[in-house]
Formats: C-alpha cells, structure tokens, sequence
C-alpha cells in the first residue's frame, strides 16, 4: 500500500520558461518529453522529505526522438543516396534526443540523488510497470519515497509543441495529499491478460495522467475502482487499480 | 517478506563472437577477436568504420533486433518446458532504430520490439531503460522479484541493434568511439584500461538469462548454472556525459550490491568489468575498484570482454552475466583482448594476453551507463 504525496501534469513548458528559469536552463537542451517530464518532476520535488532520498523510477517516451533528429536522418540517407561523402555533422544537443534515460540522469545531479534508480523503456502500458515497482520499491523498504515521472509527444516526426508530462511522488507513510484534507492511496494494481490485441496508440504519459487527474480530482471518499482505459494498455491486458480516499 | 535463493537455469547469447554461448565463451577464451571493419561504413565515408557485427542475422533482415532477441531467448529456454505464460519478461531493446531500407528510412521502434516479444511472456513485462546498465538491470531487477515471492520465473537480459550509420553519426559528437586511424588493425580498435585507448566500438547482440527461484529448479530438475546472491543500483549525480574520476557513483553501487550479497570484498573472486575502452570511464571505474576492495585489489583478476565483442549497449550488461556466469562454473577468467600497455591510472589486477585459471567461484559485473545510472551484479557457483 503506497500513498500519493503530491502530483503534477505539464503540457505546455511557458510557464516553466517563464517562472522557473533555474529549472529551465537544466532542461532546454533535451527534446520536449524528457522537457515535459523534467517540468512536472521539479514540481513534486519539492514536496520531497529528502530529494536526494528519494527513488527515482522514470518511463521513456514510446513517441522519442524529435524533429531535429529526423531532419537529420532525412538528410544522412540523401547523402547516402547520393554518395556524397563531404563530412556530415550532428550537434551534439541532437544525440541528447535518441537516448531515453536522461530525464533520470538530469533530476539525479539536480537533487544531488544518488537512491535507487529505474529507466523504463517507451513500450505501451510500462506506466503501470512503473506504478508496480513504485509498490516494490517501497514495500521492501528500498526508500520510503518514490517518483515516478513520463513525458511523451504526440509525434516525434513532425515539428510539434503537443506533449505532456507527469510526476506523481509517493511514499509509504500515510500522508495527506499536497495541502488537502485528504489521503489518496493505492491498494492494489491487477492485470488480467485479454486473448485478443486491440492496438493501441502508443503514449507514455497520457494514460498515466488521466489516471493521476482522476484520482486527484475525486471528492467521493472510500474505496473506489480505478478501470485503465483500453486505449492506455499495453493492448492485450486489463488493468484495475484498487484505490481509497479517506 | 520472504527471501528466497535465487538461481540461473539457462543462458542464450548472440554476438560477434558467435550465435550462442558456447561460441562467445570458446572464442573469448581463445584471444579471438569479433570486430571488424565493415563495408556499409566504408562506403558512408564515416570517420569509423569499425564494429561488433552479428553476422548470424544478416544486416538488411526485417525485424532483426526482434530475431536476434528471439535467439537468444530460444537459447535461454532450451529444454526448460515452461509454459510461457508462467515466465516474467525484464528486457531491454535499446533504442529506436532508424534503419535504411531500399533507399527508406524506417524507424523501428524499441518500444514495439518490446511488446511483440512481450506478448509470449505472463507477468511482468518490464521494459528496461538504463542505458548501458540496462541488461545488468533487468537481471537485478527479475533476482529482486523472485526473491521476494513476486515471482518464480522470469526471462531476463536485452538486445541491442545500434550498429547502423546513423548511430554511428549520433554517437560521434559525444567523443566516445575510438576513431579510425590510419594503418590501424579493426580487431584492436578497443582496447579497455589501454594507455593506447581511443574509445569504444559498437556493437550488435542479444542476451538471455533463464531466472528462477531455487526452489523452482529444483522442482524441475533443472541444471543450475550459478546463483545470483547481490544487486545494487547508484546514480552518479554527476553529469550527462562522463562519470566523476573518482568513480564515486561506481563505488557507491558496488558497496550496495556487495551489502545485498553480505559479502566482503575479499569473497569477490573475479570482476566482470564495464571497461569500454573510454579515458574517463576506465579511469573512473579502476579508481571505484580500487577504493571500494582496498589492499584486496591486486589480488582480484579484472576483465573486459568489450574489446573482443565490442559495446552492446543495452545487452552488453546481459553477454557480460553470461560471461561472469562462466567463469562462475569452469572459475576460468577470460582475458581483456587488446590490453597490452595497461594505463597507470587503471591499475588493476588484470588478465591479459590469455585466460587466468583463478578457481573463481564469485564473480562481480559491473555497468555503467551514460547518464550516470550504475548497475553491480554478484553470481556464486552453487554447491549441492
């Protein structure tokens, strides 16, 4: 049994820009999920007992990459085609886009975090993998915080400013949610596999923040049911997730 | 919560070095090297035409990261007889792979590779993403799972596809792959804890560990190849790129798995080594060796099978079990090809020019991802 501290969802980095300068200069160099991701991360941060304590489990994004780095691959296979061997280069900036575990790496040096640490890779559903280490992690006494954060785009190929981040903090300790006077807590994740695929549109962070939302939202105290979307499964299981409110 | 033994009942590799584990074990013994220069590479005009091809899966194959994954986990359940269905699944795929075909660009999505081979496995589907570290971690993570009931079973390890052009490009800008140079000879382009080193060589392969509780394999009869006793895990907090020099998030994470383990420094009979072949990285992990095993390090043989194999990323945690599990059951150490002028500030008690037979039992392999994310496995031989 795991207790929701604090969460928060991004999808639009302005305000970070605009606000959070110090914490816009340790992301701007990343592609918008891990951006998005990082953006939600430092907000629930700062909800943290102890930052540098506090395991970190973050999820990739199923839709990586950005436009520049498809620019780029466009313009390496013409090269290809073209059998020009003039000397091609890449920013540097750019590789930061191909490489899924940065988000961890970035908030580990920003809270000086040297915990438990866990990359999950932009496969569909990992969110829900993430939610069940989150519950090992703290069940087994590895840290008595964790974070789980995703960041995803809606397409990687085209030019786009549509994504959203999540980061919702746990710990083991009964505690009320941010300011409120209630607690949020979390019994019990079940998956059932399903015979039959249905597809799916990949996204790490969507189905993660409809759930985050959901469950925030809820006035109605007690147990309650939480129904994963077909849409944010892995595509061939069904997910429930035992909440109560008190 | 219950703490259970928990166990290897089979291994599957594939790599430059051959298409299972006998032919990666036999080969590393014999000095042989995997690395080559390759013609698509050449004929790109890259500045580094080099690398740890798995000639078994042709280049151009449809869907290889998936087949060579596939490989390496038939090999790992060979004569096993488990449903699926009852197995975990903790795999890394790496990164997305954009891949020239006929002129195209086709993007292959790791996350898919993930989930098509997925769908075969029960509970959980863990997808691992720690980079360099990521095939040490899902064989961590799967030893946490059993060992504490959540679990019996699980398949474990990753693959990696990455030698491609544009990888190759990507990786260039982050000054971390030895460069070719006139005259040189392929086969010696990685040279870990070398004074002559120039960077790491990337790498195809894929590989597979069987992971199960002690209790299982009995049940079962099965072979057990070693046991899993440690696992630890640290971040560096250090810097995107390069880890600290003194190795701190290395040390950090060999201190917790050798916690885990309830192990001195002096059970550690061999050390798996991450050593890629990089300055920086070298240096700082002989530097967390040396601090975290005191007086012992001169007496603990250290290896690298990365100039031999090259760097498989994502599954080179996972080749690298593989190897630590062998030289857990035959206590053979293989060497580090290509380390012939050990640098000074990489002191280590290493194995080179040919295999030592050091009886060892215990074995650490390490991984030290980009970003900072640090993995340390222990494997023992059992006795029974």
């Amino acid at each position: 049994m795991i207790f929701l501290t604090t969460s928060a969802i991004e999808h639009n980095l302005s305000t970070v820009k605009e606000n959070s300068p110090k914490v816009w200069r340790q992301i701007r160099r990343f592609n918008l999920p891990v951006q998005l991701a990082l953006a939600a991360a430092h907000r629930v941060m700062a909800y943290a007992t102890d930052p540098s304590q506090v395991a970190l489990i973050s999820i990739a994004p199923c839709q990586n990459g950005s436009p520049a780095i498809f620019r780029l691959a466009h313009a390496f296979i013409d090269r290809l085609e073209n059998n020009r061997n003039d000397e091609f280069r890449i920013n540097p900036t750019y590789s930061l886009h191909v490489i899924d575990n940065l988000a961890l790496s970035s908030l580990s040096i920003a809270f000086k975090n040297h915990a438990y640490c866990l990359g999950l890779g932009g496969a569909q559903g990992q969110a829900w993998a993430g939610l069940e280490v989150v519950q090992d992690v703290l069940a087994s006494g590895r840290a008595t915080e964790a974070l789980l954060m995703a960041g995803d785009q809606e397409s990687s190929e085209n030019l786009t400013e549509r994504g959203t981040g999540v980061a919702a903090l746990f710990t083991k300790h009964k505690t009320r949610y941010e300011n409120s006077d209630k607690s949020i807590q979390i019994k019990n994740i079940d998956r059932t596999e399903t015979e039959e695929f249905i597809a799916v549109k990949p996204h790490s962070a969507d189905g993660l923040a409809a759930f985050i939302d959901r469950i925030v939202n809820r006035t109605q105290k007690g147990c309650f049911l939480y129904n994963v979307p077909h849409q944010d499964t892995e595509g061939y299981e069904k997910r429930s997730i035992e909440m109560e409110i008190t | 919560m219950t703490n259970r033994r928990v166990v290897v009942t089979g291994t599957g590799a594939v790599s430059a070095l051959g298409q299972n584990t006998e032919e990666l074990w036999s080969a590393l013994l014999a000095g042989k090297s995997g690395i080559r220069r390759l013609q698509r590479l050449v004929d790109a005009g890259l500045p580094i035409t080099t690398g740890g091809e798995v000639t078994a899966i042709p280049y151009d194959t449809c869907n290889r990261d998936r087949k060579m994954a596939q490989r390496a986990i038939n090999e790992a359940l060979k004569n096993s007889q488990f449903n699926l269905k009852t197995l975990g699944f903790i795999w890394s795929t790496g990164l997305d792979i954009f891949q020239e075909q006929n002129g195209n660009l086709i993007l292959h999505r790791a996350g898919s590779c993930f989930s098509s081979l997925a769908t075969q496995f029960g509970k959980p589907n863990l997808m691992i993403a720690t980079a360099c570290a990521s095939g040490t971690q899902a064989i961590g993570e799967a030893y946490w799972l059993i060992k504490k009931g959540r679990i019996d079973a699980c398949i474990a390890g990753g693959s990696s596809v990455i030698l491609t052009p544009f990888y190759v490009i990507g990786f260039s800008p982050l000054q971390v792959l030895s460069k070719d140079i006139e005259g040189d000879d392929p086969t010696k382009s990685c040279r870990p804890f070398d004074k002559r080193r120039r960077g790491f060589t990337l790498a195809d392969g894929a590989g597979a560990l069987l992971v199960e509780s002690l209790q299982s394999a009995k049940r079962r009869n099965a072979t057990i190849l070693a046991e899993i006793i440690g696992f630890g895990v640290s971040q560096d907090a250090y810097d995107l790129n390069s880890p600290p020099n003194d190795g701190a998030g290395a040390c950090l994470c060999i201190k917790r798995t050798l916690e885990d383990a309830s192990l001195k420094t002096t059970e550690i009979d061999a050390i798996n080594a991450h050593g890629t072949g990089t300055l920086v990285g070298d240096r700082a992990e002989a530097a967390a060796i040396r601090s975290t095993f005191g007086k012992t390090w001169t007496s603990t043989p250290v290896s690298s099978i990365k100039g031999a194999i090259g760097h498989a990323m994502s599954s080179a945690g996972a080749l690298e079990a593989i190897v630590a599990l062998k030289t857990c059951s035959t206590g053979i150490v293989p060497p580090t090809i290509n380390l012939e002028v050990p640098d000074k500030e990489c002191e280590l008690d290493h194995v080179i020019g040919r295999y030592r037979e050091a009886d060892a039992e215990t074995v650490l392999s390490t991984s030290f991802g980009m970003g900072g994310q640090n993995c340390a496995i222990i494997f023992r031989r059992i006795f029974d």
